[in-house]
């Protein structure tokens, strides 16, 4: 029986903010990626690409058993000194705000194209960015509550492509053992942006109430998101066609629409329904997880009053690149980058734990 | 509390402002709008170089509605737009309407064969890119113009476009018609390495609204046209679970026919630089008519011998389709090169067309008899 | 003669005592304690005394102090003035111990108790109960004669179940507690007692069960409850908005109830009751979300039926917020979604209308809610008439009048109906209302508007706390009483959403003789 009124989450919580931070827009616009290189064996490439958040939850295994009370961000502070540590810290930060402007533009220019043709996608925004505020005001325990609530929905919505099985040609995915593995690899970093946010079980692994799940539950996570992703190009691929994929900008909609239900003329705006309501989650987990970085590099100020500071700064980013061509060209030159800045920033703090950690024991 | 009171308040009217500002795009309530039955694509030329485009639309038209709304009076009118590009023919036809149009109801989408074998690329690049337009309708070809046919009345339907609808919806019960012909079909087959686009199409004939064949395309542009019985066995050929009937008939009054449901499996092959196809179809079905064979359910070998036959009969106008193709039409129409494709690697730069017409296709057909209905009516 | 020696010296001794600055009543002047009762109470018209003698030989003097119409005469007749007046023996006299003998011996009442503080007599005599001050005693003695008129136990005006019982709470705190008291006889059934409220004094209750409620939880709402200082509390409803914790939420956080059974389970699960004099209501807390979806009959009937008729409940909640909203959305903004056959219809009604989209739905609701709550003011068969009737008569009208169309109708009487369904009064109020912030959402932002508005909802009732309990939550166990109603044998924990002490509800013997046949 815990008490509400402490600030710890369960992992059961911790497994549905790690697929929920992860699972967003970049679902939709996957297969388009990863088959422009890897062909029809896309779903491999993707299989592949899960290494990036599978090496990211080893190392925070061995900085949840070494340091279970500190989080990254103190962490980084202590090992590489204060003004490093912040600095390095922030660079963190703007990686959770790019996913946040990223994921909320993407899904406004979904919704504008499909749903509200009458709408100005800069209004759109501002609203959708101020659901993402709104959420992080209210803290951290009721955005927990509802990423496992909307865990189900996305559950939903994945099982929903599945229909797509009865409509497909198998032929559209053969050969499958045509492999070209260098093909195969650099369509695994097209999927890196897809994998993103899984990063923000850093932040939160220090607040778990039973710590000793935290191994289980980030594997099931990481797992969980792996095969969503590679059965979706699966399914993608299985029913479009790999020509079809070329030609449209969100080719999992088009294996969506393939359902066909008695009353309702068009499945689209159920999907989109649904989809809408778990990326909103998405973003309010990023938009969260910016402010809990920057409060704890401005310790004065408290989250609402940092939630309500940074979203016209989201806003203006976010309205940058609202038009799909223009985003999807730099989020494919900026994503790389960041996630190489991550792998060698976990990396180097995981590294020094280990020795110093080591050197203390040496010492005693 | 003055403080919260601040932060509530600033931010609250910085989104109501920033709201009217950002401008509007507004639209109108359903009943102000004008809906969409029917699109077609029509082609003139003016000379040889300047084509106009016309793009009909079907509309659903409301009578007048009286004190008692039971009885709601729908027709339905033609509204025209003519223009260089298929753009320029929407804003045509707004001069020419007195309300906006509203599109994702169109039930079918009628291009006609001067247009089809200009290409049909335009016009599907149009349905694509537009997610309002609806694409579960189905796609035909017409021999006349696309406004004569969506204006052709039709008794008992408010516009011809739901007869159209209806006729292709339940076409897929014989002839083996193929049972997805809508635009969603046609992207997975339009542009597509290894398939070529077969549509279905229809003319008017003695002021009915018939389907008469299929119309055969290679790439964007439609090349020939099947006749009816020629297209029977094309989309046995090239459709898997088709239905239809096969006859045998021994003179004018004796004759026994199969209601057959099909299934194919295709086997690729490369012999010598040249692929080699096998077709294998397996027809299962019913007997319908019987006055030809005598005892065909009680002797096993009679029964042999008609599945001989059927197979026979089948395997020979294959054939014939196969040998058509590979001289008149000139174009894989039914989607052999996909499974070449499938097996020797895609996006290769091969010509998979010009593979297919230089193959070999084999053709070996099953048949077998489920069902002898309630019993036999022989003297 | 001794006897008469013997009470001098009382009296001398008494005497030395008040010189010695012991303050006890003033013996010597009867009057002047009885002026010092009555300044506490207030208004002197409604107190009576009644003074009288008490033995013959040497009679006593004797005050009887009540407030008229709280305190039963008849009960008073009987079992004080009757005996001590007609029936003493000559042994009376006045004696440091007058009081206990009377009390042992005379008054025939069933509760009777000896104080000496002026301050509990005037709470006593507040409700209803009798003083009797004996000249030259410094006790007196209090008397239990509440009786004022109260309503009888009746049927539960607005909660009523096929299979359950028909007594519901009345205004008497002490029958209140007694139908609890009737079905509960464990001891651990804790009463604590408060008296809030500057000039009304109310009595107010707190009632849970020690072995079983979560003991941080208690504390909880016992400090909230200590820290009441008004003026008045005149009914549960007005504690409840003392004691809550977001005061400014449209969904109630304490459960109202006029059912001892309902009131019973929830003490059975680790709550506790708050029960306050003067009003037939009981408030549980903490109150979950979930529980404001659950019937009492749901536990009395077929699970199998419970649970599909809370599947029925969760449908009509859905469509009540959703279906307005969704319905103006498609008309306005989304044409193409809505299935060609209903669209041809729906066009050809809707032509020429007179007033917009949301107008006519924000029209229609407004009269239906006037219509509500015209009827519930109005006297028994006029209210039901009206409602009835009005409904027909002005939706009609609107047709004709081309103001409206029938499918707006159908919409806008649907969501109506499915408020009806929801069992808890104070959630249907609140359904009812949040209808009305989706419309207008989706008015502008369409059915994205309808998705937010959802998550919106989700998001503020997952950030709201009832006394220290999450007010919404979805523990995996209690997954069994939410959604579908499982076999009672299943139930076999508390639910996890609620601290409490004592996991395991019964022992399991269920299963066992399940498993044995």
């Amino acid at each position: 029986m815990q008490n509400s009124l402490e600030n710890k989450i369960t992992s059961y919580q911790l497994l549905c903010i790690l697929t929920g931070t992860a699972v967003g827009i970049g679902l939709i616009s996957l297969p388009n990626e990863v088959t422009q290189i890897a062909k029809q064996n896309g779903w491999i490439s993707v299989i592949i690409g899960g290494v990036y958040p599978l090496y990211l939850v080893y190392i925070a295994c061995i900085l949840q058993k070494k340091f279970p009370d500190k989080n990254i961000l103190q962490l980084s502070r202590q090992f590489l000194g204060t003004f490093l540590g912040n600095f390095l810290n922030l660079i963190f930060m703007s990686n959770f705000v790019l996913y946040t402007t990223a994921v909320a533009s993407g899904l406004t220019i979904l919704l504008t194209t499909f749903i509200m043709y009458f709408m100005v996608p800069v209004r759109l925004l501002i609203f959708i960015v101020f659901l993402g505020a709104i959420s992080s005001y209210s803290g951290l325990k009721p955005l927990a509550s509802i990423n496992e609530l909307i865990f189900i929905f996305t559950i939903v919505v994945s099982l929903i492509s599945l229909v797509a099985l009865g409509k497909g040609k198998l032929i559209n995915v053969l050969p499958i053992f045509d492999l070209n593995t260098k093909l195969l690899l650099r369509g695994s970093i097209e999927s890196c942006f897809s994998y993103g946010g899984t990063e923000i079980i850093f932040l939160f692994y220090p607040l778990l109430s039973d710590k000793e799940n935290f191994r289980s539950c980030a594997l099931k996570g990481v797992l969980f998101i792996v095969i969503l992703y590679s059965s979706l190009t699966f399914l993608t691929v299985y029913y479009c066609g790999i020509d079809l994929v070329k030609k449209s900008f969100w080719a999992v909609l088009i294996a969506a629409k393939s359902i066909e239900i008695p009353i309702i003329n068009n499945f689209r705006f159920i999907f989109m329904f649904l989809w809408s309501i778990v990326n909103f989650k998405t973003i309010s987990n990023n938009y969260f997880a910016s402010v809990f970085i920057l409060q704890d590099l401005f310790k004065r100020s408290s989250i609402k009053k940092l939630s309500v500071i940074i979203y016209p700064l989201i806003i203006l980013i976010s309205s940058t690149y609202l038009n799909e061509e223009s985003r999807r060209t730099f989020l494919k030159f900026i994503i790389p980058k960041y996630t190489l800045f991550n792998i060698a920033y976990l990396t180097i703090v995981c590294c020094m734990a280990l020795i110093k950690k080591d050197g203390l024991n040496e010492k005693k | 509390m003055k403080k919260n009171k601040f932060l509530i308040i600033i931010p609250l009217l910085v989104i109501v402002f920033s709201f009217f500002i950002t401008g509007i795009k507004d639209s109108d309530v359903v009943e102000n709008l004008e809906i969409v039955a029917g699109i077609g694509s029509d082609i003139e030329y003016e000379t040889p170089d300047i084509i106009s485009y016309s793009a009909p639309l079907s509309v659903y038209i409301f009578g007048d509605t009286s004190e008692n709304d039971e009885n709601i009076r729908v027709s339905s009118a033609i509204r025209r737009g003519v223009g260089g590009t298929l753009g320029k023919t929407r804003e045509n036809r707004q001069s020419l309407s007195d309300k906006k149009s509203i599109f994702g109801f169109e039930k079918v989408c009628v291009i006609s064969e001067d247009s089809a074998v200009c290409g049909i690329g335009p016009v599907i690049d149009i349905l694509f890119r537009n997610p309002q337009l609806n694409d579960t309708g189905y796609f035909v070809i017409c021999k006349c113009k696309a406004e004569d046919m969506l204006s052709h009345k039709v008794k008992g339907y408010p516009s011809s476009s739901d007869f159209i609808e209806g006729l292709l919806k339940n076409e897929y019960n014989y002839s083996f018609f193929p049972k997805d012909t809508k635009i969603t079909d046609l992207y997975t087959s339009l542009y597509v390495e290894g398939i070529n686009p077969v549509v279905p199409y229809i003319e008017i004939i003695d002021d009915n609204i018939k389907v008469s064949g299929m119309a055969l395309f290679k790439e964007s542009r439609m090349v020939a046209k099947s006749s009816f019985d020629d297209s029977k066995w094309l989309n046995l050929m090239g459709n898997d679970k088709g239905r239809g009937i096969v006859s045998l008939q021994k003179t004018a009054k004796n004759y026994a026919d199969f209601y057959a449901y099909s299934s194919k499996k295709v086997y690729v092959n490369k012999i010598g630089g040249k692929l080699h196809f096998t077709i294998n179809l397996r027809l299962k079905g019913d007997i319908i008519t019987n006055t030809y064979f005598k005892d065909l359910s009680k002797n096993k070998d009679v029964k042999k011998t008609f599945e001989n036959e059927i197979e026979e009969k089948v395997r020979k106008n294959c054939c014939s389709i196969i040998n058509k193709m590979k001289t008149e039409y000139r174009t894989d129409c039914i989607g052999l090169g996909q499974y070449a494709a499938a097996k020797y690697g895609r996006w290769s730069n091969t010509d998979w067309n010009k593979e297919v017409l230089n193959s070999n296709i084999d053709i070996n057909v099953k048949a077998s008899i489920e069902n002898w209905g309630r019993g036999s009516f022989e003297k | 003669m001794t006897y008469f020696y013997f009470e001098v010296v009382c009296i001398i001794f008494l005497n030395k005592l008040k010189l010695l600055g012991v303050i006890l009543m003033d013996n010597f002047s009867i009057n002047g304690n009885i002026q010092r009762i009555i300044s506490g109470l207030g208004d002197t018209e409604t107190v009576i005394t009644r003074s009288f003698e008490i033995g013959y030989k040497l009679p006593i003097q004797a005050v009887l102090i009540y407030v008229n119409s709280l305190a039963d005469k008849e009960s008073i007749n009987r079992n004080i003035l009757n005996p001590l007046m007609l029936h003493t023996d000559d042994n009376l006299y006045l004696s440091s111990n007058l009081c206990s003998t009377i009390c042992k011996k005379y008054i025939t009442s069933s509760n009777t108790l000896i104080e000496k503080d002026i301050a509990q007599a005037i709470f006593a005599l507040k409700r209803g109960d009798t003083v009797l001050i004996i000249e030259h005693i410094s006790e007196f003695i209090i008397i239990d004669t509440r009786d004022g008129k109260y309503r009888q136990i009746s049927e539960p005006l607005n909660e009523y179940a096929v299979r359950g019982s028909r007594e519901g709470f009345v205004e008497n705190l002490e029958t209140n507690v007694s139908l609890i008291r009737r079905i509960i006889k464990h001891p651990d059934l804790t009463i604590e007692n408060f008296t809030l409220g500057k000039y009304t004094q109310t009595d107010i209750k707190l009632i849970y069960i020690d072995s079983i409620a979560d003991e941080k939880i208690m504390k909880n709402i016992r400090d909230r409850l200590a820290v009441i200082d008004v003026d008045s509390i005149t009914g549960v409803g007005i504690v409840e908005q003392y004691i809550e914790d977001h005061p400014c939420s449209l969904f109630p956080q304490c459960f109202a109830t006029e059912r001892p059974d309902i009131v019973i389970n929830d003490l059975m699960e680790g709550r506790a009751v708050i029960l306050c004099q003067g009003t037939p209501y009981a408030l549980v807390v903490p109150a979950l979300f979930t529980e404001f979806f659950q019937a009492i009959e749901d536990y009395y009937e077929r699970s199998v039926l419970s649970s599909l008729i809370r599947i029925l409940r969760l449908i009509a909640v859905i469509l009540v917020i959703t279906l307005p909203a969704a319905y103006l959305s498609f008309i306005k903004f989304n044409a193409e979604l809505i299935p060609i056959q209903f669209l041809l219809p729906l066009v050809s009604t809707r032509r020429g209308l007179l007033l917009t989209p949301l107008i006519e739905i924000l029209s229609m609701e407004m009269v239906v809610e006037f219509l509500r709550e015209g009827g519930l003011r109005l006297p028994g068969k006029i209210g039901q008439t009206l409602s009835l009737v009005g409904g027909f008569i002005i939706g009609d009208a609107a047709l004709r009048a081309r103001l409206v169309s029938p499918a707006t109708l159908v919409v806008v009487g649907t969501a109506v109906i499915g408020t009806f369904v929801i069992p808890n009064y104070d959630m249907s109020l609140s359904i009812r209302i949040v209808r009305f912030p989706m419309i207008i959402l989706a008015d502008i932002f369409g059915i994205v508007g309808i998705a937010a508005g959802w998550y919106l909802i989700l998001l503020h009732l997952f950030s709201m706390n009832s006394f220290g309990v999450q007010y919404l939550s979805f523990k995996r166990n209690d997954l069994k009483d939410i959604f579908i109603r499982a076999q009672l044998w299943n139930m076999d924990e508390r639910p996890e959403a609620i601290p409490n002490k004592n996991k395991i509800r019964h022992g399991g013997s269920m299963k066992k003789f399940r498993r044995k046949h």
